[in-house]
Formats: C-alpha cells, structure tokens, sequence
C-alpha cells in the first residue's frame, strides 16, 4: 500500500490542506533513483509533528484522547487520503475515504458519510496491520534510532537481543528482559533472602504453624488442666478449715490476754465508790465553772476603773477643738471659683495675641479693596458689597461652558463642508455607471440544469450498466444447464414453477431418505437377526439336551424301583440285591435299560412280585429290559440321583432355556420386521417411478429433458437471473436514452443563454455539458457581482446625503446654543458690576478675588465677636462673683484682687476642714469606752450568779464549803467514768462474749501458761495461714489457667493466617512460573531466531552498513571466542574487525539503523508493503553521512514507500543534488 | 398433631480457615479470619430470635483435622445459650465429626443430642409428636448405605430422618453413605435433614429432602449466600422451607465487561462499578469476597494481562472505595481477547511473528524443557505439600506441577507477547 495524497482537511491548525505523494515515474524507480521516497519539509511550527500524527490517526482511527482539537473540535476533525496499492496488470487499486473521529463508523466516503465496508475496507490494504505493529516495524524516529544505537553498545555481545530487537522494531528489549527476570528474582530464588516475597510469604507461614501448634488445646490439654483446677481447689478447702481451727483458738487465748486487766480494774472501781460515800453530785466541770466566775468578778472590777480614766480625759480634748463651720459649709462655691480662676488667668493671657490677628486681617482686606479700585474704607462696608457666591459660580460655570459652545459652532460647519464635498464625488461616479443586464433567466436555466444532477455521468453510468448486464445475460445463459439456444426461447418456453420443482423434489428427498432409513432399518433387523442366531447357537451349544421325557422316564424309573424296595422290604425274607452293573448304570437310565437285559437270577424267586417287576409293559415304561431282577435296593438310590441330577441340570438351566425361547422370539420378531422394511422398499421403489413419469410430463413442454430436480431448481434460479438481468438491460438503455436526451437539450439551452451574455456558440460548441453549466455558472457569478455593486452605489449616494442634512441640522444647533451663551454673559457681568466687553479672563480674575475677600471678612467677623469680645466679658463676669462672695464669708478681704482673694479663702477652707476631722475622731473615742465601760458591769455581774447557783445545789452556805462540795463531786463523776470504759472496753475487747463469761474465762486461766500457748498456737497458726495461702494462690493460678483455655479464637485466627500465607505463597509461586517462564522463554526463542535469521540478516545489514558508513566498514561479521560465544563485528575496509562495543555512538547508530532497514526489508520479501515514515532520522548527521542515509532511504523506496520528514532545508539540497529535481518534496508551510 | 419450627443447618466446620484470601488489613480481615465462628453465632441468634423448637444439625460440625479444643467449648457455649432458651438440638455426626477429637471428650448440655454410630436410634419430642430418626458416621469412611437400617416411619408423629450423605456423589462431593433419593423417599418420613453437600438444594418436597448447605461459603467455589433452613409445619405438614443466610463473608464471582472501555482508569472503573452492583444486589450487608473475571475484547488486553499485578492493586483500591468492610478482591482474572488474536500476530512475518511460531514447537525442544525443570521447576520442587494440594485447576501454577510443557507454555505465551507488544515507558 502508499499514500497517493493525504488530506489534512480540519485537523490540528491544519485547514483543508492537502500533501501529495505521486507515484514514482519510472526513472525514479530504476535503482539508481530515488524509488518512491517523498520528503515532507516542515520548519519549526509547521506542522510536522502533526502530520506525522495524521498518518497513523488516518490508517488506524483517530484515538479518543487527541490532543488535536485546538482548532477544530472533536466532531469536525476530518482526515483524508487516496491510498492505492501496487500495481497490477496496469490496474492500480485504490481507495479514497476519509477519516473522523467518533467510536464507530469513523471511516467515510468522499462525500463525508459512512463507507458502506466501514474499516473493512482499508483491511486489503492494511494486511492487518493494526497500530501498534505499525508503528513498530514502519515508523522510526530519531529518539528510537539513538535509544537502538545506544542499545546496541549496552547489548554487547548478545547478537540475539540485538537482532531480535532490530527487527521486531521493540525499543527496550534488554530492558524488558532484565525487568522479567528482576520481577522474577523479587518473587524467588535458590537462595533465601528476607526481600523476597516468596520468603517472607515462607516465614509467615512457618510463623504461623508454629504459633498454631503452641496455640492449640487438645483435648488431653483441657482435660488435665480441669483436673489440675479440681485437686487445687480441694486442697485449698482442707487448708481453710485447719486454720479456722487456729485461728479460733488463738483469738480466745488472746481474748483472755486482752481483757484480763480490765476485769481486775472494774473489782478496783467498785471498791472506790463504796469508799467515798454519801456524794451531792454537781454538773461535770462544776469545779472549772467556780474557778472562772471567780475569775471573771476580779477582773471587771480592775478594768471598769481604768476605763473610767480614758473617757474623761477624751472628753476634755473634744472640748478643745473648734473651726471656721460656715466656710466649711460653703465649700462647693470655693470649689467652683477654684475652677473659674484657673480659666480667667489662661484667657487674660490669649487676648493680645487675638488683638493683633484681627488687626492683620482688616489690613489684608483694604489691600484687596484697593486691587479691585473700590472706595469703601470700612470694613464692614466691604463686606456688605462683596457679590454672594451663587453671582460667582453663574460666572464661573458661563466661562466654563464658552469654549465648549465655540468649538461646537467650528466642528458643525467642518463637518458640514466634508459632507457635501463627498456627495458632489458620489453623484459623478453615478453619472458616469454603464446599464446593467438581468441575469434572472440565465440563474434560472443554471438552476434547471444543475437539478438534472450529473447527467453526463448518469449517462455513463447507464451505459457502463448496459454493458454490465449485457455481459451478465452472457455469462448466464452459458453457465445455464440444460442449455438453451436464445435468450427469447429461455424466457417463452413455458417452465413448470420453482414450487412444483420444489415440490417434486422434497417428495424425492423424502423418499430417498425413507428408503435410506429403510435400508438402514433392514441392515439392523439383519444385523440384529444375525446376532439373535449367534447368540442362539451358543446358548444352546451350552446346555445338555435333558429333556422332560428324560426327566419324566427317570422318575419312572426311580418310582419303579421304590415300589420293587417296598415290596422286597415286606417280604423280609429275601435280601434284596440288585447286580453291581445295575447300580453302576442307574446313572445313566438309557444304559440302565440297556444292560438290565441281561437275566436277573433272582426276579422268578420274589413272589407276589414278579407280576410287577415281569410286567413286560411296566419294564417298557420304566425303561426295563423285560425280566428285570436285580436287587431293587441297590438299584433305587442310583436311580434317585440320576432323577433328580436331570431335574437339578434342568432347574439350573431353566434361565437359559428362558434366554433360548426370548432369542427364538427376537428371532421371529426380527423375521417380521425384515419382511415388513422389504414390502415397504418395494413400494418406494414403485412410488419413485410413479415420480419420474410426473417429472417429465412437468417439463413436457421445454425443449430439453429435464435433469435431477436439485439442477433443475438451479436452472429455474439461473433463469430467474437471466430474467432480472434482461429486465436491468432494458432499463439502463431506457435510462441512457433518457440521459442523452437531458444533456443535449441542457446544452442547447446553455449554449443559447451564454450567447444572450456576448459569448458565441461556436466559442462552446465543443465543451462537455459540465463545462457550459460552469461557464453559465460563471457568467451568472458576474452579472450577480454587478448588481450587487449597483446596489451598493445606491446606498453609498443617499447615505451621504443623508449625511449632509443631518449635519446641517447639527450646525444650527451649535450656532443657537452660542447665541444664547452671550445672552447670560452679558447678564452675569451686569450682576458683577462690570463691562459687557470686560474679557472673560479679567473677569475669571476678578472673581477670585472677590472670593479671597469675602473668605477674610467671614474670619474678622469670627474673631471679633466669636473670641476677643467673648474673653472679656468672662472676665468681668469673675471679678464681680468673686466681690460678692468675700463679702460673705472673708469681709477681711475685700480689698484684695479677686484671684488673690480666692486663694486666702482656699486656705482658711483646708484649715476648718482639719479641725473638723479631729472633732468627730474624739468623739468614736467616748463611745467606744462608755461601751466597753457598761460590758464589764454585765461580766461581773453574771459571773457573781453562777457562783450563787453552786452554791445553792451544794447546800453549803459559804464560798469554801462550795469549794469542798465541788471538790468530792468531781472525784465521783472521776470513778463513774472509769467504771464505763472499762465496761465499753471489755465488751469492745470481749469478741461479743458476755461479761460473766470473760469473767469466767478470766477466773479459769492461768495468764503466765496462757501467754505460752498462745505464742505456740500463733506460730502453728501463721504455718497454716502460709499453706493456705499458697494452696489458694495455686487455686486461683489453676483457675485463671483453666479458665483461659475457653473458646477464645486464638488458633482459629493462625489457621486463617496460615491459609491466608498460603494464599500469598500460591499466589507468589503463580507469578513467579509466569514471570521465570516468560523470561526463560524469551530467551530461548531470542537465540533460536538469532540462529535462523542471523546469516541474511546481518549479510543485507552489512551492505547497508558500508553504504551509511561510506566504506568505512565493508561488512558485519560474526566471530566465536573461546567458549564458543559469538561476537558481532564491523569489518573495515582494511580487513581489520571491530568489535561492537568498540563502536562509536554515531556509528553505532547507524548499524542500528543498517538493521532495521534489513529487517524491513526482509519482512517485505513475504508480505505486503506499507508506508515507511521517517522522521528527521540524521539530526546528528553530517552532509556526507545524510546523503549516504538518504541513499539507503531510496534503496528501501525501491520495496515500498518512504516518506522523509525533516525540517532541515539541507537535505533537501543534498537530495536534489543526488537525484536532481526528480526527487519529490512537499514542504508543508507552504 | 402440633405446629412447630426448627432450623436445620450442616456442614458447620467450625473455626476452619477461609481459603485463597491474603492482603486485607483492619476489620475486613478479622471478619474474615472469624467467618464459620461469627455464622455459627448467626445461626444460634436466628434459633432464638425465630424461637423455633429445635435444631438439627446434619453432621460435619468440625473439621476432622482441626483439633484445637476451644472450638469445642465455643460450640458447648452456644448451646448453652439454645438450653437457656428450651430449645433442643439433635446432631449426627459426620465424616469430619467422626474422627473429630474434640468430639470424643466434650461434655455437652443436656439439650443436646447425639445420634447413636452404632445404630440407628429415634429420638422423640412427645410435646411436639415429633420423631427423628438418626445414625452418626462411626469413622471418616462409611462406604455402606445407612438408610435401610432407619427405623420404619411412626404413625401419628412426624418423622424425620437425619442424615449425612453424599447421595450418589452429589456436586462432586466424596459420596460417603451413599444412597439414592428413592430409598429416603421409600422410608415415609415427612422430612429429610441431610448433611455433607455445601450447595443449598431441595430435592424432592414430598417428602422433603433438603441439604441447607454448609453455614459459611469457604472458598471461591462456595458462592451465594450460606446459612441454615427454616422450616415450618403445621398439623403434621411442612407448609414453609426457608434458607436463613447465616454468612458472614460472601462469595462471589464478578463478572465485568471491559469492551469499548476507553482506558485503564475505565477498566478500573467498570471493576468498580461492577462491585458496587454485586455488593448492592448480593451482599446483603455482608463482606463480599470476590473474583473478578475481565471479559471482552479491548485494546487494553495487552496492558492488562503484562500488568495483571498492578490491576490487582487498583481493583482492590477500588473495592475499599466502596466503604468499610464492603468487598475484598480475591483474585482479577484478565480473560480478555485482544482486537487481534494471536493466530493473527503468528501470521504476521516479523520478528514477532516468528517468535509466537516458534513457540508453536517449544514444547517439544528438549534444550528449553530442560531449562523450564530447573528454573522454575527448581521453586516447584520447594513449594510446600499443602500450597501444591489447593492450587486452581486452570491455573498456570497447575500446569507447572503437572510438568506439562504444552500447557505451562500456552498460558505464558499471551502474558509474554503483552509484555513485549506493550507500549514502551
């Protein structure tokens, strides 16, 4: 396949831009020449790079994430090509179509809808190739080159990778080798190691098991440790009631030793009560009472008399103090004149300063007065004459607005000359237009002719058609058989109807399938005939003949015998004897009878039973000679067996006497069913020729004899197609008839319409319909153009008269807006007192100035009255309040200044205050003493009747009688407090026991013995606490241990761990056998091509390499070392080999390059050619290099297309310098 | 006769491991490593909360190698429970029962009962006119068929009959006490409770013959839901058989369409998309447990299959997006075709080509089978007796154990081709 031309129609920046790649002349392709290499020349920006991208995107489909919407949106992308394979027999096929982007049905027509193949169609000349492998083995780009040259030098010595690299096209081939095989190592290796998964999956699972052995509680585990739990508890139990044992003992021993004291204390209290006798008790603390009344009565009498002291000497210093009350009364006033005094003296220092601010403004105003020449010589005279600010901003805002005004008025009339100039220009050129003519007819017989569509190629369609089913009828009516001699006599020899044919036919098939099964059916009642004898035959091969009358003779004979033993037996007098030959041959019966004819000695002498054993018809029946007489008895029991043997044998075989009869049976039905499937094959037979004879009288009529109905069903389709295809003859000549009538009268009227526009028929006469109507087409174009023209001018004119009035309006506007501008002029100057011609700008002086003046007469007024008249009445206003008040209260001083005054009385107010304080702190003084003084009265009196009240409850009449009385009192509340502890104490030290009890206890013992045995029984006490402790400690260890064992899921959560190390060991081992696998395989297969493909290989890579190296090396050659390893070498010119990685980059490169190219080649011997693409593969290249890289570019155009890209200008020079201008460049900027 | 319910379960295997799982941290993976213990509490909470009569369980409560007596009191402990309650429980003892040692020496509540080995006995609920008929299995191996030894059906009672049995190798199952459907049938018991098959199945409903399956699914090939069988009867009659899922951790197979996917990120995306339906539509709350199976043909087959490791990681990403605890991948199996098969790629006559060829005759060099004995056949050799006895049929892993070239060869060959046709970084 090549590309004829790629069309980058809306794609990327590119606009409906088309690259050509014309086929190669046939001096380009003689070997020498440049074959079917095109440089595509793009500089920078051009559009190389998407170019590029368009031929892969145009072949395979534009992908889903293209970055080329920039431009054009995903929906209006659009690529197309002509493409075109090789040639044969001067037929070159080809495809034009064009490509969008979109999920499915991406692939269109030229006229932008879906090709009716889809993909399909571009697949005869993809040879399936998809994208990858296209851009694999047909693109290389100056990365991919550097990457294989720079593989190459890594590879070294691996011939394999690098001719396997080469030719599959795959960059990184070592790369991907060594990533398998790394991926591989991190999963396993011979040799343990910790980063490996394989082993830390390995560990865990040991862990795991491990964990899950330890883990586990087996039923043995449990059970002892059950048991262990139960005999520590018993033990613990036995323990416990041993030590209750001591411990009982010892805390009664110790009881006794505890409370003993106490019981003797009690006897003691007892004895101490009885001794004080007779007692009147007082209150406890009776005797602490007496002693603090006594106390307190002392006391309040000392104090009461110092007291009294102090109050009178207070009393005389508050007598002392007195001070100036009224003034102290007036103390707010003094304040407030405090205050006012401050102010006064700050204000009577501002005023001369305020003075001369008014007298420096008074004197700024008279200067501007004097500017303005005007006479008032008082100020405020001036002030009043000063025009009010509304007179000033009026004549500001009038000498604002004149300019605006004045430039108006000189725009409008500029305008207004413009305007009619330009009208006066249109009205000439109108003047001077040539009449127009009205194309309506001519648009009219265009449009006719366009709607009869592509005649001329319906008209060539038809006739191809025509042709088409003439050679169809042709080839029809000779693959017809039977043949028939015209196409008339096919189509009017009546023939009977595809369904009677058809008819007949399923009739025949169904009959010859019936007899089919027929025959098959005979062949199975045969067969299964001929196995129902087989296995009759040797069923009945198998068995003796015993038959029922053997059967029935033996038991006769048996039977015969018996009676002959029974009559012998009765008659008791004759043994009974039967000769040894007898018995011997009562097995055999036939004999039997046979040698019983011989005489029997003994018969004659049994009477009564000779009639029966005689009986020439009995022995018949028996079997017995007449004049049987041997011994009975000794006949009987052989006859017995033989009887029953023959029954047994016929017993046993009575299930293949069974089988025998059901084989006879199969046998006779098998008979039936033969006989059956052979009446109905005969009358199959008779049905088909019943058939046959309604066959040929179906095709009576045709002019040959009919062939089997499956040909003659064939023949009717065969002239049902001969029939379409006359009737599709006759329409395609009605249609070109029809055709070449269209085009003629389109012509005619054509031809007549362009002659009405100046153009001759004999100008035209000779043109294809197509051209005319373009022609027309064109003419109507330019009558259209006029017009359009025509109708432009017309606006144009009127547009600019429009223009001139409205600006004449414009100019009256301006001229009245100025007039009445002066008016107000006149009138605002009137206002100012000034000349209607004063000049705006002394006006705009004038009234600054004015503004300045009445700014500096609003401040004079300010300061006069506002500050300097306000201080001095303030002033005034203090001197007289301060009058009035010394008047008051310091007549003393009136005659001092006011301020001066003031602070006199200031003084004299702090001095009253002072003493007032002292006052009132004196007398807080008395009240506090005369209080204090009344509290001790009250103490001593109250202290005087608590000493009464002892007094009276002791019945004593004196103070040291109460004292004795309290005395006792206190030593008997003394024993009754002890007598209650010591009872609280031994019923707290008693253990609960009762008073008697201990005392009982206390009586028996012995207290020196009892302390010896309650140290021994202490000690035994502690041992038993010690085991008890220790057994309890052991119960609660084996308990805790028990109980630990309960169902926790300790070993259930390894097990899962343990299955899920086992899924990552699976799980590991599975990839590690893909990956090992993989790279195993690989490498095999990358040795096994290098032996297969290596010698052609490198043989066409080594041309190629001198070619690129200029002769620098001549060839490629394999050399083994030592151990049988092959190296790769270039051999130079000089015979001298240079090992690969003694290779240069650049050169190493071009090796790289030399085997691609080899590759490529090689491939194409085998299979289709595709589009080889280039892009700018000699970036480091010199000139010499890049020619000699061109010229392998030309031998590889020789086997198939090769489209160069670059954007450098120069090899398009060496190329042309190479092959002259027969060399093919498209330069993309263009 | 009385109205009563009783749940009917099997195939317990109490505290055995789940299979094929690794990766999950957190919750997920400790509602894995608990799965047949938590069903089994499940079981006993739907006994209580339904309030049924009694249970049975047909045989198969542990596993026969597991030997870890916890799991016994577990079991002790939760029938404790269902004895606080008053309901009874009737056990056979199966093929992995039967050689259970934790079994032999556990003392169990007194409302539970074990069906006799040596015989088969009745046992009787007079409250309820119910009647079970039962034999526990006397070793791992009962060859012989049980069911004609089961006491004759007693009138006025309804009758049922427990029973661990392959029934003819049902599902592939080891057919241990073999029988037919006809011969329970024949019996004229009104109810079948078997136990042995994992697969939930009702063969026959007059009378019932019902396997409920086994309580939690434990590996890939257990999928769907897993529990225990409600049944209803009234006056004498089963009037309702319902499956009361128990799981814990579902199983389930995904399947996800990757075709006119238009990246890998879509790809995951679908995987996602397609848990989330599965974990909407099938989980029923559970974790689900899943193996994805990529299908279709794509573009992206060649990226998938050279990086199926890495897809594994972003599926399993994708599946904790969907929430805590909701799905855990177990395995991505990439089963797509490329746009161009490899009979495709084999034809081309490029280096390519000419490899997938001569992979057509690799099976049969000597030189390579050699090299494939000692690297990988060396890590084959190492592998431990239970990872090669648990290794998926279809796998490559099986084919490597099974020393078949041919096999070991074809399920390399797309992995490899993708890694080299993929696009270079």
């Amino acid at each position: 396949m090549r590309l004829r031309r790629l069309e980058l129609l809306r794609y990327g920046h590119f606009t409906d831009r088309s690259v050509e790649f014309p086929a190669p002349t046939a001096r380009a392709g003689n070997g020498d020449g440049p074959g079917d290499l095109h440089i595509v020349f793009g500089p920078n920006e051009a559009g190389k790079s998407t170019a590029l991208m368009a031929i892969e995107d145009l072949l395979f489909g534009i992908p889903t994430q293209s970055s080329l919407n920039f431009t054009h949106d995903y929906k209006a992308m659009r690529l197309g090509a002509v493409i075109e394979d090789t040639v044969i027999e001067d037929h070159r096929a080809s495809l034009a179509f064009r490509r969008r982007k979109g999920l499915k049905d991406t692939l269109l027509g030229p006229d932008d809808l879906p090709h009716p193949q889809g993909q399909g169609a571009l697949q005869p000349f993809l040879a399936d190739a998809d994208r990858a492998f296209y851009e694999r083995m047909f693109s290389l780009d100056h990365r991919r080159l550097e990457r294989g040259g720079r593989e190459i030098l890594d590879a070294r010595d691996e011939i394999g990778q690098m001719l396997f690299s080469a030719s599959a096209g795959i960059a990184g081939l070592p790369q991907r080798l060594a990533t398998l095989e790394q991926e591989a190592d991190d999963l396993w290796g011979a040799r343990r190691a910790s980063r490996r998964r394989y082993t830390q999956a390995m560990d865990r699972l040991e862990t795991t098991e491990k964990a899950l052995r330890e883990r586990t509680l087996t039923a043995a585990q449990w059970e002892e440790s059950r048991d262990a739990y139960a005999a520590s508890k018993a033990t613990c139990a036995a323990l416990e009631t041993e030590f209750e044992h001591l411990d009982a003992e010892v805390r009664r021993l110790d009881r006794i030793r505890r409370v003993y004291r106490h019981v003797q204390a009690k006897a003691d209290l007892a004895a101490r009560l009885q001794a004080l006798g007779t007692v009147i008790p007082l209150p406890e603390g009776a005797r602490e009472a007496l002693q603090a009344a006594e106390r307190r009565v002392f006391e309040a009498t000392t104090r009461c008399d110092t007291l009294s002291q102090q109050l009178q000497r207070v009393r005389a210093e508050r007598a002392a103090l007195v001070g100036d009350a009224v003034l102290r009364q007036r103390a707010e006033e003094v304040e407030s004149l405090h205050e006012r005094r401050i102010e006064v003296r700050q204000k009577k220092g501002d005023l001369p300063r305020r003075l001369s601010e008014l007298e420096a403004a008074e004197r700024q105003l008279r200067g501007l007065r004097n500017e303005l020449g005007w006479a008032s010589a008082n100020p405020e005279a001036l002030c009043a004459d000063i025009p009010t600010r509304t007179q000033l901003a009026l004549v500001r805002s009038l000498l604002g607005e004149r300019g605006e005004w004045a430039a108006a008025v000189t725009t409008a009339r500029t305008s207004l000359a413009e305007a009619t100039a330009g009208q006066l220009r249109l009205e000439r050129q109108w003047a001077t237009r040539p009449a127009l003519r009205d194309p309506a007819h001519l648009a009219a017989v265009v449009q006719s002719v366009r709607a009869l569509g592509d005649v001329e190629g319906q008209q060539a369609t038809a006739k191809a058609e025509l042709k088409v089913q003439r050679a169809r009828i042709a080839r029809l009516q000779a693959s017809l058989m039977p043949a028939v001699a015209s196409i008339e006599a096919l189509l009017e020899s009546p023939v009977p109807s595809r369904g009677e044919v058809q008819g007949h036919r399923d009739r025949v098939q169904d009959r010859d399938g019936r007899e089919r099964e027929l025959r098959r059916e005979a062949e199975l009642a045969q067969a299964a005939l001929s196995q129902a004898r087989r296995e009759l035959e040797r069923a009945g091969g198998a068995i003796d003949e015993d038959t029922a009358a053997q059967l029935q003779q033996a038991r006769r004979q048996r039977d015969a015998l018996w009676a002959q033993v029974k009559r012998w037996h009765r008659l008791r007098s004759v043994s009974p004897s039967v000769p040894e030959s007898a018995a011997h041959t009562a097995a055999q019966p036939a004999a039997v009878v046979r040698s019983g004819a011989q005489a029997n000695p003994h018969a004659e002498a049994v009477p009564g039973s000779a009639r029966d054993v005689t009986d020439p018809r009995a022995d018949r029946e028996l079997g017995m000679p007449a004049g049987f007489d041997e011994d009975p008895i000794t006949a009987f029991e052989p006859a017995l067996l033989a009887a029953d043997r023959i029954a047994d044998r016929r017993f046993e075989q009575a299930e293949v006497l069974g089988r025998l009869a059901e084989l006879a049976r199969r046998i006779e039905d098998q008979d039936q069913v033969l006989a059956q499937v052979r009446r109905q094959q005969q009358q199959l037979q008779q049905e088909a020729a019943a058939w046959q004879v309604q066959w040929q009288a179906l095709w009576q009529a045709a002019p040959f004899e009919p062939l089997s109905p499956e040909a003659m069903l064939e023949w009717l389709e065969l002239r049902g197609q001969v029939a379409q295809a006359v009737q599709a003859q006759d329409e395609a000549a009605a249609r070109l008839e029809t055709h070449q009538s269209q085009v003629h009268q389109a012509r005619e009227v054509l031809l007549d319409e362009l002659a009405a526009h100046g153009i001759a028929r004999s100008e035209r006469a000779s043109d294809a319909l197509v051209v005319l109507l373009e022609r027309a087409a064109a003419v109507l174009q330019d009558c259209e153009a006029a017009r359009r023209e025509q109708v432009q001018a017309e606006g144009a004119l009127q547009e600019a008269k429009d223009d001139g009035d409205r600006r004449r309006r414009e100019l009256e506007r301006a001229e009245a807006a100025w007039a009445g501008w002066q008016a107000r002029w006149r009138q605002a100057l009137d206002t100012l007192k000034l000349q209607p011609d004063t000049e705006p700008e002394a006006v705009a002086r004038q009234v600054d100035t004015l503004d300045a003046m009445r700014d500096l007469a609003s401040g004079i007024q300010t300061l006069r009255h506002d500050r300097i008249e306000k201080i001095q009445a303030d002033i005034a206003d203090f001197e007289r309040v301060v009058a009035d008040f010394v008047k008051q209260v310091a007549a003393d001083l009136a005659d001092q200044p006011a301020e001066a005054a003031i602070l006199e009385i200031e003084r004299r107010l702090d001095e009253a205050q002072r003493v007032h304080a002292l006052q009132q702190e004196r007398e807080v003084q008395m009240q506090a003493l005369e209080v204090e003084i009344a509290t001790l009265h009250g103490s001593g009196e109250a202290a005087r009747q608590v000493i009464e009240q002892l007094r009276r409850t002791a019945r004593v009449d004196d103070l040291e009688a109460l004292r004795a009385a309290v005395e006792r009192s206190r030593q008997w509340h003394d024993v009754q407090a002890q007598w209650a502890a010591t009872l609280q104490t031994l019923e707290q030290e008693g253990d609960g026991l009762p008073l008697a009890e201990l005392e009982r206890d206390c009586t028996q013992t012995d207290l020196d013995q009892n302390a010896a045995r309650l140290e021994t029984l202490d000690q035994q006490r502690r041992d038993s606490r010690q085991r008890r402790d220790a057994a309890v400690e052991a119960r609660s260890r084996a308990r805790t241990a028990f109980e630990a064992l309960g169902g926790d899921e300790a070993a259930a959560d390894l097990a899962a761990a343990r299955q899920e190390a086992l899924a990552e060991l699976r799980e590991v081992a599975e990839r590690y056998v893909r990956v090992r696998s993989a790279a195993v395989l690989l490498r095999w297969a990358i040795d096994r091509f290098r032996r297969e493909r290596q010698a052609p290989l490198l043989e066409r890579a080594g041309a190629i390499f001198a070619t690129l190296t200029r002769g620098g090396f001549t060839a490629l050659r394999v050399e083994y070392d030592d151990k049988d390893q092959p190296h790769l070498h270039g051999l130079r010119g000089d015979g001298g080999l240079v090992p690969v990685p003694g290779l240069s980059t650049g050169t190493a490169d071009q090796l790289y390059l030399a085997l691609r190219v080899a590759s490529i080649e090689d491939y194409l011997e085998r299979a289709p050619a595709l589009p080889f693409v280039a892009d700018d593969l000699f970036i480091n290249f010199d000139d010499e290099r890049s020619a000699a890289g061109l010229d392998v570019l030309a031998q590889l155009a020789q086997k198939t297309q090769v489209l160069f890209f670059t954007h450098h200008r120069h090899l398009i020079d060496i190329a042309r310098a190479r092959w002259g201008p027969g060399v093919h460049v498209q330069h993309l900027a263009d | 006769m009385a109205s009563f319910r009783f749940l009917h379960a099997a195939d317990i295997h109490l505290d055995s491991p789940l299979r094929g799982l690794h990766g999950q941290e957190g919750s997920a993976a400790q509602r894995i490593r608990g799965a047949t213990r938590e069903a089994f509490g499940r079981l006993i909470d739907a006994a209580l909360e339904h309030r049924v009569d009694f249970l049975i369980i047909a045989g198969d409560l542990y596993d026969g190698d597991w030997r870890d007596y916890r799991t016994g009191l577990f079991f002790a402990a939760q029938m404790g429970r269902l004895q606080a309650a008053g309901i009874a429980v009737f056990l056979v003892r199966g093929n992995h029962d039967a050689q259970s040692q934790i079994t032999r020496s556990l003392a169990l509540p007194e409302n539970v009962r074990v069906f006799d080995a040596r015989a088969a006995e009745s046992l009787r609920l007079d409250a309820l006119d119910v009647v079970l008929h039962g034999q526990s299995f006397k070793q791992r191996e009962v060859r012989d068929n049980l069911v004609p030894g089961y006491p004759p059906a007693e009138a006025a009672r309804f009758n049922i009959g427990v029973l661990h049995t392959g029934l003819g190798g049902l599902g592939g199952h080891e057919n241990y006490a073999p029988c037919s459907l006809q011969d329970l049938k024949a019996k004229g018991y009104d109810y079948w409770a078997l136990g042995h098959v994992h697969q939930y199945q009702i063969l026959s409903r007059h009378p019932h013959v019902v396997f409920p399956g086994n309580l939690q699914g434990r590996h890939i090939r257990e999928t769907g839901a897993k529990g225990a069988v409600l049944v209803s009867v009234a006056d004498g009659a089963v009037t309702d058989v319902t499956l009361q899922p128990c799981d814990v951790v579902r199983w389930n197979r995904v399947s996800v369409s990757v075709e006119g996917a238009a990246g890998r990120a879509e790809v995951v995306e679908r995987i996602r998309v397609g848990l989330e339906r599965v974990s909407r539509t099938e989980a029923d709350g559970r974790l689900l447990a899943c193996r994805v199976e990529l299908r279709g043909r794509t573009p992206w087959h060649d990226p998938l299959v050279a990086d199926a490791d890495g897809l594994l990681a972003e599926a399993r990403a994708a599946a904790l997006g969907l929430g805590v605890d909701a799905a855990w991948i177990e395995r991505v199996v990439v089963a797509t075709q490329a746009e161009r098969g490899a009979d495709t790629l084999a034809a081309r006559d490029d280096a390519l080509g000419a490899l997938q060829q001569m992979l057509d005759q690799a099976a049969a060099d000597p030189e390579l089978l050699a090299q494939l004995a000692e690297d990988p056949g060396q890590m084959l050799r190492h592998l431990p007796h239970p990872v090669r006895v648990d290794v998926d049929p279809d796998s490559l892993l099986q084919a490597a154990l099974d020393e078949d070239p041919a096999a070991l060869i074809a399920g390399v060959r797309p992995f490899l081709a993708s890694r080299l046709r993929a696009e270079d970084d």
